[in-house]
């Protein structure tokens, strides 16, 4: 089975598991987080049990997780008293967390304390590693002064799709179709700690520089499912 | 430079800074409270630049060689709640607070600590999996929506207490047999049992390589809400040491250690605070867990 953490209303990842029904793949929205079933022993080498798409599994009958829901808001638990909802998307947040870092599959990506999907790391961050490890970057600048609206220089987030281009690694397994741009990309996937992300950069050439990454690359793409994919097959396979 | 960021009239904040006092050491203090004076610019690439402004002084972000940093949320200010959501001042205040939180992230002075270092702390099923494999005993621990799989590890374990999954602070407290009728609810929300652990409490604080242990007396199962008697005390040598372990592992300069002797003389680990409030436990002359923070700070950057 392949899981796919996403938001009760994200039709693009609701889409991916239909495309997926081969590999048995199935939505984990938060509304399974309030279905009785969830089993987990920390501590422990027992692998306990998951409610996925309203039904209980063990967990090692998982091979492999897409985390497509970067946290859980309350607006995702609707059903929860609204005076109750902070508290209840919080624990939620965290027993997914600690969840999730604990399973032996591959998990595209692999959370972190701030992020379901992988590293939050800020813009700044981004370009300050690549920077470091020889990646030609756009640098980024934030001004905020009393009064004045702040400020950002450079692109930012969703904002920096438009007219760049784009490169994506998984696994190791797709560059995207811009060749020379696919080792520097792996270079910071690498140093970020993630096996799956979508770099940005100003433009096609040797001297293009990096303005942007995302951790959510563009999964209607069907050269990057199949990379997921084999990915999920191929190393749970080797378990 | 030593940057200090923080509320004026925090207490670890304060101690901190008497204790840079007495050193003579050199330190930009930058109060939270003053954040709507505050100017901040950031330029991020292969180098970090930039520098933040207010009440007159500059400091530069390339001259900060360590920092010790503890701000509360910039919304719960009365000036900023008050201008309310989307003003300016509201704007204003969540971007300065960012800015520095992504200049923490990034320079390489030190940082105590960096605020992705304190991230282990949000979850606490997550963190104890970490202590663990960092080779502190940790009670057991059931997280489950299952009320029946409550009821289990109720019987199996006798004593089971009930507490927060995430770092929302909340009242440790047993289980008993009144809470039998509202198992249902956890159906709702994954809820987090553990098996009752008697003995002492120690609160161990790590600054660096240095290890300070306190007891604690308490009658209460959650010594925080109860009358409770601190003492400074020494530890065994293999409990400072595995502390010490814990906070490297989880990359903290500065940690507090919440541990409980049991009467078999096992030392249990339940949870690290990645931001501790170490004052309440600094009782001897000199504060030394101040000095000690005062005495890192003023190192960093020296070679």
């Amino acid at each position: 089975m392949v899981v796919i953490v996403a938001s009760a209303g994200d039709q693009t990842a609701r889409a991916l598991a239909e495309a997926w029904e081969c590999a048995d793949a199935r939505l984990l929205t938060p509304l399974d987080l309030s279905l009785p079933g969830w089993h987990c022993r920390f501590c422990t080498p027992e692998p306990g049990m998951a409610v996925v798409d309203g039904k209980t599994v063990p967990a090692e009958t998982i091979n492999g997780i897409v985390t497509r829901l970067p946290w859980i808001t309350e607006g995702e638990i609707p059903h929860v008293a609204e005076q109750d909802r902070a508290y209840v998307a919080a624990e939620m947040q965290a027993f997914l967390f600690a969840w999730l870092s604990r399973l032996a599959c591959p998990v595209l990506n692999r959370p972190t304390p701030f992020c379901l999907s992988g590293p939050a790391w800020r813009h700044e961050k981004w370009i300050s590693v690549a920077g470091r490890l020889g990646i030609r970057v756009r640098s980024a600048r934030r001004i905020t002064r009393p009064g004045s609206p702040p400020k950002l220089h450079s692109a930012t987030g969703s904002d920096v799709t438009g007219g760049l281009a784009e490169v994506t690694v998984v696994a190791g397994r797709y560059g995207g179709p811009d060749s020379r741009l696919v080792e520097p990309t792996q270079q910071l996937a690498a140093a970020a700690g993630v096996r799956m992300l979508t770099a940005y950069y100003s433009n096609h050439d040797r001297d293009a520089e990096l303005a942007g990454v995302s951790l959510w690359p563009d999964i209607t793409n069907p050269a990057i499912r199949d990379a997921m994919l084999r990915c999920f097959t191929d190393e749970s396979g080797a378990r | 430079m030593i940057l200090l960021w923080g509320m004026d009239g925090d207490p670890p904040l304060a101690a901190v800074r008497s204790a840079l006092d007495r050193r003579n050491a050199p330190y930009f203090y930058l109060d939270q409270r003053a954040i709507l004076d505050t100017e901040v610019h950031l330029d991020a690439g292969a180098d970090t630049r930039g520098y933040v402004r207010y009440r007159g002084q500059e400091l530069r972000f390339e001259d900060v060689t360590a920092s010790y940093i503890r701000p509360d949320d910039s919304r719960q200010l009365a000036d900023v709640s008050a201008a309310g959501p989307e003003s300016t001042a509201w704007l204003h205040a969540l971007s300065v607070e960012d800015t520095l939180l992504s200049w923490t992230e990034i320079t390489p002075a030190l940082v105590i600590n960096r605020p992705s270092a304190m991230g282990s702390n949000t979850s606490k099923p997550y963190q104890l999996e970490l202590i663990h494999a960092l080779g502190f005993d940790t009670p057991e621990t059931l997280v489950t929506t299952d009320p029946d799989a409550a009821l289990a590890f109720w019987n199996e374990h006798k004593e089971v207490i009930y507490k927060s999954v995430s770092s929302v602070r909340s009242k440790v407290a047993r289980i008993t047999s009144q809470h039998l009728n509202r198992l249902g609810h956890i159906a709702t929300c994954p809820t987090q049992f553990q098996k009752y652990v008697p003995g002492v409490d120690y609160r161990v604080h790590v600054v660096g390589e240095s290890v300070f242990g306190c007891s604690v007396e308490s009658a209460g199962d959650d010594y925080r809400y109860a009358q409770s008697n601190v003492s400074p005390c020494a530890l065994p040598d293999f409990v400072a040491a595995r502390a010490k372990d814990v906070a490297a592992g989880l990359g903290l300069m500065l940690a507090g250690l919440d541990l409980r002797r049991t009467p078999e003389d096992c030392w249990v680990c339940f949870e690290v605070n990645p931001s501790p409030g170490f004052t309440f436990y600094d009782r001897l002359e000199g504060e030394p867990i101040a000095a000690a923070i005062a005495r890192l700070l003023a190192s960093a950057g020296r070679g």
